[in-house]
């Protein structure tokens, strides 16, 4: 465990040099625009969440760049450590991101004298959580599967998967079903919301041990 | 005497290239100079003795243990210093010591930071902005901050200035004053170790050629001279890369091989350079 909390460390110095204060006060500042001209914080959370999830990939650019993976072999890092790291690493990424942008909201809305809506920013904040978690569980096999460069293309391809997939599954359960059938679905899970919760989480687990095992089996294979 | 470093039977294939069988082993506090020209598979076996690469088969030992088990306990004692080092480029050293030094048990702070100064490595510069030859002192300070036993490098001299190039070799000798400590250095320029080295290990298209002490090598070939009509074409055979010109012609024999050429010809010793040049050339000549 403290090997593991060592490399998520050594990522958060490979990515230090680019946490620039420039690149965080322009987003800062967007995000203050759009909390202003709508009066919500959705759309300032949902952004400045984007910005922090670009810094997920970092890791692997600047790894790739400088041969740091030899580096975790010189230091007797296992290959599973490095791999449970990085998804640690992206994790820590995006909910300390999520409440970064959740306090800022919140400042700015409270400073704006205007309603800062706790639960729904607080329901936004874990909905593009979960989305950037389940992105990141496909992002991270592609990565650790063909390195930052060939597979920084394809990384944007979940983004676009999960859209075809919403609109698929949408008209789906439309052509499927008719409306009352739909509402009496979800009606359920929202009497149920201890059940609805733990399947989402079993979902989600399985979702992340998919990938982790995946992009182990990718880097076992790769030669630095 | 025990060996710090045994490899035996190693085997590596590429689709365009292989290291073939590939066995030496390293005394334990000497200098071992691993020397071919380049892609000869030099680094391909310091990156299967590493584990950076995977290697079909083959058995690596370094301090006496199996190295693809045992991994914290054997890295824990080495040192490597590659031709670039493997930081950010962002880093400074102080990024570099943040970085490494939680996963050695046995890091020196005030060490590393007695070495940067007597490296003269300015502590607020990025790796990208430091010369060649400070980013190879800058892993030499890393190496030697964790007490490592063994030091691996490769290629550090390439693009050195002869002054660079010196410093380093003085440093390797006074590494392996504790006879606890031994280094295998990789390099195509043998000037060096010609300086330094104790044992030789020679590849040549990803074969051994030989291994074994630095002087028995230099004592096994020597470099012959003549004209063209003192030697015949059964001999010229005993001579390997033999260069002819209009005067006459030059080439290595093995010292052995000696009483069967003819006696008139110039005989002179010859240098680990040279070695390897007319083992490349007579490699090419006898396909």
């Amino acid at each position: 465990m403290n090997k593991m909390l060592s490399f998520v460390r050594l990522d958060y110095i490979t990515v230090k040099p680019y946490l620039t204060l420039k690149n965080l006060l322009i987003f800062l500042v967007v995000a203050l625009i759009m909390i202003t001209s709508s009066g919500s914080s959705v759309s300032a959370i949902a952004m400045l969440m984007v910005y922090a999830t670009l810094y997920v990939s970092y890791p692997f650019a600047v790894g790739e760049k400088n041969g740091i993976d030899a580096l975790y072999v010189t230091l007797s890092i296992k290959r599973s450590t490095v791999v449970l790291g990085r998804y640690l690493f992206a994790l820590t990424v995006d909910v300390f991101a999520g409440l970064l942008a959740y306090a800022f909201s919140f400042v700015v809305l409270t400073v704006m004298q205007k309603d800062f809506n706790v639960l729904e920013s607080g329901v936004v904040m874990l909905v593009m959580l979960l989305l950037y978690i389940i992105i990141q569980a496909v992002q991270l096999p592609i990565y650790f599967k063909l390195g930052y460069a060939k597979a920084k293309l394809l990384a944007y391809m979940p983004f676009v998967g999960l859209f075809v997939i919403t609109l698929a599954v949408t008209n789906l359960l439309k052509d499927s079903f008719s409306l009352p059938q739909i509402m009496s679905f979800f009606g359920w899970f929202a009497a149920n919301p201890l059940v609805a919760v733990l399947l989402g989480l079993l979902i989600l687990v399985g979702i992340i041990v998919i990938s982790y095992r995946t992009s182990l089996r990718f880097y076992n294979k790769r030669d630095f | 005497m025990s060996n710090i470093l045994e490899v035996q039977g190693l085997n590596k294939n590429y689709e365009s290239f292989s290291v073939k069988d590939v066995s030496f082993e390293i005394p334990t506090g000497y200098i071992m100079g691993f020397i071919g020209p380049n892609g000869a598979g030099k680094t391909t076996t310091i990156k299967s003795i590493l584990n950076m690469v995977s290697y079909q088969s083959g058995e690596v030992k370094l301090f006496g243990l199996d190295s693809k088990d045992n991994v914290s306990q054997i890295y824990e004692q080495i040192g490597v210093v590659m031709d670039t080092p493997f930081y950010a480029d962002d880093w400074t050293s102080a990024d570099v010591e943040a970085a490494v030094s939680p996963f050695y048990t046995h890091w020196d702070s005030g060490k590393f930071a007695g070495l940067l100064s007597q490296f003269s490595i300015d502590k607020k510069k990025k790796v990208k902005e430091l010369s060649r030859g400070m980013k190879v002192k800058l892993m030499i300070a890393v190496a030697l901050s964790h007490d490592a036993r063994l030091l691996i490098l490769d290629e550090p001299t390439s693009g050195l200035d002869p002054v660079a190039r010196d410093e380093l070799c003085e440093m390797l000798g006074d590494f392996v004053t504790d006879e606890n400590r031994s280094v295998l250095f990789s390099t195509h320029i043998t000037a060096d170790l010609e300086k330094i080295a104790d044992y030789i290990t020679f590849i040549l298209d990803g074969r051994i050629v030989f291994t074994g002490s630095k002087d028995s090598f230099l004592e096994s070939y020597v470099l012959v001279k003549g004209g063209l009509e003192e030697i015949s074409a059964q001999q010229k055979k005993l001579v390997i890369g033999l260069r002819e010109h209009v005067t006459g012609f030059e080439g290595m024999a093995e010292t052995g091989n000696l009483g069967r050429l003819p006696k008139s010809l110039l005989v002179e010793p010859i240098t680990l350079d040279e070695i390897i040049i007319y083992m490349n050339k007579g490699d090419k000549l006898y396909e």
